[in-house]
């Protein structure tokens, strides 16, 4: 599903992600773990085709990020850490307009944004502007908006941040539910208990470089993820 | 802390001229060189238009015993621009700017942030008061026997000055903010307001110039009008005159009134300031889930932003509302104009055989005065990343900032041609050539617009009113539009000496044409380019 090979991305002279490379399969949820400022973000960035990178190559079910980034955006969604939306529009012309670009039939998004705005108690709330929204809502609103086209590949950053724990908790089951369906979701995140329980894979990275990547067992073995995250980072400063 | 918060604002105001926000770092010295190269051409060229009115005024008016009157009735003028610089903007710049919750939250006294936001409005009202009151001042100058008080008062009186434009433009702010955090739709609220005080100004403004003969033929019936009913222009008119009571009183009173406002002003300031950010909430409205193609999404999504935001539809589409109102204005007075023709065409004839020529580079600029789709991309802010994620081709995208732009210019436009080509009597043939050169030129103007935008972007403004009245691709897109129309309409006026009119305006058609093709390529090339690394 995504491939990421020897990606490099450089701010000036300083290497934010070095040498990275990951593989996601169809199914899978890949957390991917780091400290502040370690390249997640930029590395989600560049796969979503929002930055882009200096070497390396980056494909989406078998098409290239840099050659085809329409292609490759028309089966996946992206989240940010910090959902700033449209204010100007209410929740449901939000939606209505990414199903408009997804090219999403009428009858298909009214009962998906159906679905998935009861599931997250928002359906009152569509129609208020999006400036009146919480932080929280405004996560809900942007997760809606990612599932509106069933992607292949989803990609968030900081998902459960803002979230209530009702939320977090339906977050997680449409995860699972996207992955059983053939789907599959890359996503950071600082909260390790949630990765090490929700994913299926795991990648730490530190300064922009890959430390330790492949299955749950593979990479924590009998301790906990916290321990070997910590453990990973001191030996590596 | 105070000295911070000043220091801050005066950074937000000024900071795109002299940072490239796009690296960070300072810009080129050419750069900045042109930028004030060009500053220093628009203020002697506008300066000059009020010296030159001054020069008329004090000519007939200094010297006969009311100079204090010179002073009342251009000091009128120069509040009346100094508001309409300041007024659209203190509303955005003291309770909309996007750090106000941010700066409440920090142990900073509610007042002082406010006198912070309010240094920017007494700036932005010094700067365009100035402009007609340097020039009235130097125009008295050389008219009159010069001493210390009469050097030393007028200079002080433009700080003066500014500061009453500050309290003035301060009322309108806090009477918008106070409407609008009750009311619905805030951006037409702001709009509407807003728009009653231009229509003000301009009564203001015409009424002092259209009676400046009666003035001088009536002096002291006015002088008595203006000591009974504006007598504080009687005490300005006086100070400036070097009267030291009139100066202590009207510093006095302009002191004590902007002390009155600053105390109302901050006892709503914060309360104002969070309705602003957060926003009332709407009754429920039945959803729409009805399917639209990707353009016409697009499209409406620029529509959308665009009449969301007062400002940008304030600075960005002033000269959309002046057109349709001239339109209607010459069509109530045709009949007037119709019997002054016949008399400019005996008394003027070379000029009235220009009247075509000249026409259609009246209208565009009007058109350079606005600026929709020059802060099109900056307006995007920080989300800007949700068009990037999207799988939308950059031109697309591009393509519906540049179609927003050309509807909103053409139809106004149009109008007003096909108006004015009927009251002024042009051939149809003409007024279809203007028409094609006027629609040209939109085209050519709403992609240069968005090449300034997309070679100097800005999405971490705070204020909406630094991007939309002061960035550096508004100032370059107004006075280069300027530029270009007096270049054409000289050009033009030269090329009838030799040519047939229709060559003329074909000549125009080619010209705008090409401009728009040049630019319009450029965009599809290398705009989406830059979009997509944005």
């Amino acid at each position: 599903m995504l491939y990421i090979e020897h990606l490099t991305k450089k701010y000036g002279d300083k290497k934010a992600v070095d040498d990275l490379c990951l593989h996601i399969q169809p199914g899978e949820i890949y957390g991917f773990i780091g400290h502040n400022g370690a390249g997640k973000t930029t590395t989600l960035k560049s796969i979503t085709g929002i930055l882009s990178f200096d070497e390396g190559t980056i494909s989406i079910n078998g098409e290239s990020v840099r050659d085809n980034p329409l292609k490759c955006k028309k089966i996946l969604a992206y989240i940010p850490d910090n959902p700033d939306l449209y204010d100007y529009m209410t929740g449901i012309k939000y939606l209505n307009f990414i199903a408009d670009i997804f090219e999403i039939p009428s009858d298909v998004r009214k009962e998906r944004i159906k679905k998935y705005s009861a599931a997250f108690e928002l359906t009152d709330d569509l129609v208020q502007p999006i400036s009146a929204f919480s932080h929280g809502m405004k996560q809900k609103l942007a997760i809606i908006a990612a599932w509106i086209h069933s992607p292949k590949l989803i990609l968030m950053d900081e998902p459960f941040v803002g979230l209530d724990p009702k939320a977090s908790h339906i977050l997680k089951e449409m995860m699972h539910e996207h992955c059983e369906n053939g789907g599959a979701i890359f996503f950071s995140t600082h909260v390790l208990d949630v990765a090490e329980k929700l994913c299926d894979k795991v990648a730490i990275i530190r300064n922009g470089k890959l430390i330790r990547s492949g299955t749950m067992e593979e990479v924590k073995g009998d301790e906990s993820l916290e321990e070997v995250f910590l453990e990973l980072g001191e030996r590596e400063a | 802390m105070l000295k911070s918060l000043i220091r801050k604002q005066l950074l937000e105001m000024w900071q795109g001229y002299f940072i490239d926000r796009k690296t960070g770092k300072a810009r080129t010295k050419t750069g900045t060189v042109f930028f004030f190269l060009l500053l220093v051409v628009l203020f002697l060229g506008l300066g000059y238009a009020f010296y030159s009115l001054a020069g008329g005024l004090g000519g007939a008016i200094l010297g006969n015993g009311f100079n204090w009157l010179y002073f009342a009735l251009m000091g009128l003028l120069s509040m009346a621009l100094g508001v309409f610089g300041s007024v659209f903007n203190t509303y955005a710049g003291v309770y909309l700017p996007k750090d106000n919750e941010l700066l409440l939250s920090l142990p900073i006294p509610g007042k002082m942030l406010l006198f912070a936001r309010l240094t920017g409005v007494y700036l932005t009202s010094l700067m365009y008061s100035a402009w007609v009151w340097i020039p009235v001042i130097i125009a008295y100058w050389l008219m009159v026997p010069v001493n210390v008080l009469n050097v030393a008062f007028p200079v002080l009186m433009t700080f003066v000055i500014a500061l009453f434009v500050t309290v003035l433009s301060c009322i309108l702010g806090w009477v918008v903010a106070l409407i609008a955090s009750k009311a619905k739709g805030k951006s037409f609220v702001t709009l509407f307001l807003s728009l009653a005080v231009i229509a003000l100004y301009y009564f203001v403004y015409f009424k002092i110039v259209g009676s400046i003969s009666e003035i001088l033929s009536h002096i002291a019936e006015l002088g008595n009008t203006v000591k009974s009913w504006l007598h504080y222009s009687y005490l300005l008119g006086k100070a400036s005159d070097g009267d030291v009571l009139s100066m202590l009183l009207v510093t006095g009173l302009t002191l004590v009134l902007a002390g009155l406002c600053f105390l109302v002003l901050s006892k709503t300031f914060t309360k104002l300031s969070v309705v602003s950010a957060s926003s009332n909430r709407k009754k429920k409205v039945i959803a729409d889930y009805t399917k639209k193609p990707v353009k016409t999404a697009l499209l409406n999504r620029e529509y959308k932003h665009f009449t969301s935001v007062s400002t940008w539809m304030l600075n960005g589409g002033f000269g959309l509302m002046l057109l349709p109102i001239g339109a209607v204005v010459l069509l109530i007075k045709r009949g007037a104009i119709r019997e002054f023709l016949p008399e400019i065409a005996t008394e003027i004839p070379k000029l009235y055989a220009l009247l075509p020529v000249l026409f259609p580079a009246a209208v565009c600029l009007i058109l350079s005065v606005n600026a929709i789709s020059t802060v099109a991309v900056s307006m995007e802010g920080k989300t800007i990343w949700q068009l990037q994620s999207l799988p939308l081709d950059p031109w697309e995208i591009l393509r519906a900032k540049e179609k927003m732009s050309v509807q909103l210019n053409l139809y106004p436009a149009i109008f007003f041609v096909l108006v004015c080509g009927t009251v002024l009597q042009f051939k149809w043939w003409e007024t279809a050539l203007i028409c094609v050169a006027v629609w040209f030129f939109i085209w050519a103007f709403s992609d240069f617009g968005l090449f300034l935008n997309l070679k100097m972007p800005n999405f971490s403004w705070t204020n909406v009113a630094s991007l939309t009245k002061q960035s550096m691709p508004v100032v370059i897109s107004m006075f280069g539009g300027w530029g270009l129309c007096a270049a054409v309409g000289f050009g033009g006026s030269f090329l009838a000496k030799f040519a047939p009119v229709w060559t003329v305006l074909c000549a125009y058609i080619l010209l705008f044409l090409i401009l728009w093709l040049v630019l319009h390529s450029w965009l599809k090339k290398k705009g989406t380019k830059i979009f997509v690394s944005l």
